[in-house]
């Protein structure tokens, strides 16, 4: 199920990285950074985390004997 | 960097002892090596393991550019280089894209070189040349760049404003290089690597606790900028402009799709004791431009906010003035800057003996025993790799010296991903769809690479700095390029599969 909705999940994240939808004149300052730069980081974090996921589960053709 | 207090006999002794120590894990490699061929050489017998493959991954994929350029660059644009922290992660994204595939492959049919698996896939001799003439290019320049910032490096230890320092720091430590390189091979770099990846993250823990030590919060530093921005009308801490998001999103591709495509990337999917390590490895790698990009980024806000005035290629050095004012901090700071000068010498060496070994494995492989010693024995070519890494580095140290005052880091590495992001089709499309053509995928790349440098180079109307509305001239190219590719292979007569396109 991850892996057949992973590209759908990673295309969702690139959206929310890139911070094009912020208002321009947003101030607000979170954990010592602006807030647009900790949801920056919270949606890389997010990111590395399904591509965890994905290298967690045995590739096609992987044979158990493989190590 | 030539702000730098002088270092003193304690500190050139445990940078010494460590570029000695170099030579020693390569005479170590030597010993170990198994065979007197061109596997065991580039390779390493296929035999890496999980620790050796994540930190021979991690030291490769973050070099100098890591300390300096990207430390320069949160300088100069603020906290909207944090995509920096996306397209780092985007490089192990894009891996998942073609790495299953490509290593299953290169086991079954014992790939050596990238070219390896263009000429069993698509049988085209002419589409396997372009392919590595393309990736010696790029990593010619990249070694130069590397050496470049070697040497740049020791001018700012020895505090020498004048070229001697820069000179012999060239020399000294692309000469350890090549020794270690050629006396181990992959192995050896490798296991450079592993020592110099575990210094390389001491120095970044070791740089986030003096960073925060010396200068404070973050916060206060954020709140300084923000106001500066919004005295002087700039975005260094607001949200960045509708130019910056779309620069944004071209870095988080070209450089995800580019780098991942790096030979020495390749060669380590090949180089991998079995998936199940290179998931591992992978699975770990997703995780590090977390802390890494972030202290970088942290390096830069701080020198923001609190060394204002630096303009131009002078904001490229601003990493220097940083461990200056942690340097003069306290004398555990000195210590620790010491340890940090070593991370930054390791970053750069790390990097630079993969790219070094790779073009060495390609010249021996895909030029010499491909076209010029047919019948050479698998010792013969061996041989023939170490004369040429060291011919090699000889040409690339004399043009280090005499192209001294070059491009920024961050330019160099622009225009090295516009050309290794058209060889996408080649490999990641070609790898998916067995249609793809290799005469359709040759005329898309000839027509990309051409696209992506007229871009690149010509005073267009809607070009600026080098990138079309802020697009990188590489990824803008890139579409043209699939396009002919794909519809290439649609139309091109058919013709019987040959190698691996045949299953």
């Amino acid at each position: 199920m991850i892996t057949r909705i992973a590209p759908l999940l990673f295309v969702s994240l690139l959206v929310l990285a890139v911070p094009w939808y912020w208002p321009a004149d947003d101030t607000r300052v979170w954990l010592g950074m602006p807030a647009w730069v900790c949801v920056a980081i919270v949606v890389s974090a997010a990111a590395s985390l399904l591509t965890a996921v994905l290298m967690a589960r045995p590739w096609p053709g992987e044979r158990d004997d493989d190590d | 960097m030539t702000d730098l207090v002088p270092l003193g006999v304690g500190a050139w002794a445990f940078i010494g002892l460590y570029l000695v120590s170099l030579i020693g894990i390569g005479w170590w490699a030597h010993r170990a090596s198994e065979a007197d061929t061109l596997q065991d050489f580039y390779l390493a017998g296929n035999g890496f393991g999980f620790v050796v493959l994540f930190f021979t991954l991690f030291a490769t994929q973050y070099s100098g550019n890591t300390f300096f350029a990207f430390t320069g660059a949160t300088y100069r644009i603020g906290y909207a280089w944090i995509l920096s922290l996306h397209f780092m992660t985007a490089v192990v994204i894009a891996y998942l894209t073609f790495a299953p595939a490509l290593h299953r492959l290169a086991r079954e049919r014992r790939y050596l070189t990238p070219a390896d698996f263009i000429a069993d896939r698509y049988g085209n001799r002419l589409l396997t040349l372009l392919v590595t003439t393309i990736m010696l290019v790029v990593l010619c320049n990249f070694l130069l760049a590397q050496l470049m910032a070697m040497g740049r490096a020791m001018q700012g230890l020895a505090r020498d404003p004048g070229g001697t320092a820069y000179t012999a720091g060239v020399i000294v430590l692309a000469l350890i290089m090549v020794i270690y390189g050629t006396l181990g091979g992959l192995r050896a770099v490798a296991w450079t690597d592993a020592l110099q990846g575990g210094i390389l993250a001491v120095g970044f823990l070791v740089l986030a606790a003096l960073l925060f030590d010396h200068f404070g919060s973050l916060g206060e530093a954020t709140r300084r900028i923000m106001a500066a921005d919004l005295a002087a009308g700039t975005r260094k801490a607001l949200v960045p402009d509708a130019a910056r998001c779309r620069e944004w999103l071209s870095y988080i591709l070209t450089v995800g799709f580019g780098i991942c495509l790096y030979p020495q990337a390749i060669q380590r999917i090949y180089a991998a004791r079995s998936a199940r390590v290179l998931r591992r490895s992978l699975a770990v790698m997703a995780f590090m431009p977390l802390p890494t990009m972030l202290i970088s980024l942290v390096a830069g806000i701080m020198a923001l906010a609190y060394l204002p005035g630096l303009e131009g290629a002078a904001a490229d050095q601003v990493f220097g003035r940083v461990l200056r004012e942690l340097q003069t901090h306290s004398t555990l700071g000195y210590g620790l800057v010491v340890v940090t000068m070593a991370a930054v010498l390791a970053a750069m060496m790390s990097t630079a003996d993969s790219a070094l070994l790779s073009i060495s494995s390609m010249l021996t492989k895909d030029i010499c025993a491909a076209h010029l010693m047919r019948d050479a024995s698998e010792a013969q070519l061996t041989r023939v790799g170490k004369i040429c890494s060291w011919t090699l580095i000889a040409i690339l140290i004399a043009l280090a010296v005499a192209l001294r005052e070059a491009a920024s880091l961050v330019e160099l590495m622009d225009r090295k991903l516009d050309l290794l992001i058209q060889l996408v089709p080649a490999f990641i499309l070609g790898l998916r769809w067995r249609g793809l053509r290799g005469g359709a995928v040759a005329a898309g790349l000839v027509a990309g690479v051409a696209l992506a440098l007229t871009l690149a180079f010509a005073d267009l109307p809607f070009t600026s700095r080098g990138k079309v509305w802020g697009f990188h001239p590489g990824l803008v190219a890139l579409l043209p390029n699939l396009l002919i590719a794909v519809a290439g292979s649609l139309w091109w007569p058919p013709a019987r599969p040959t190698g691996v396109a045949r299953r």
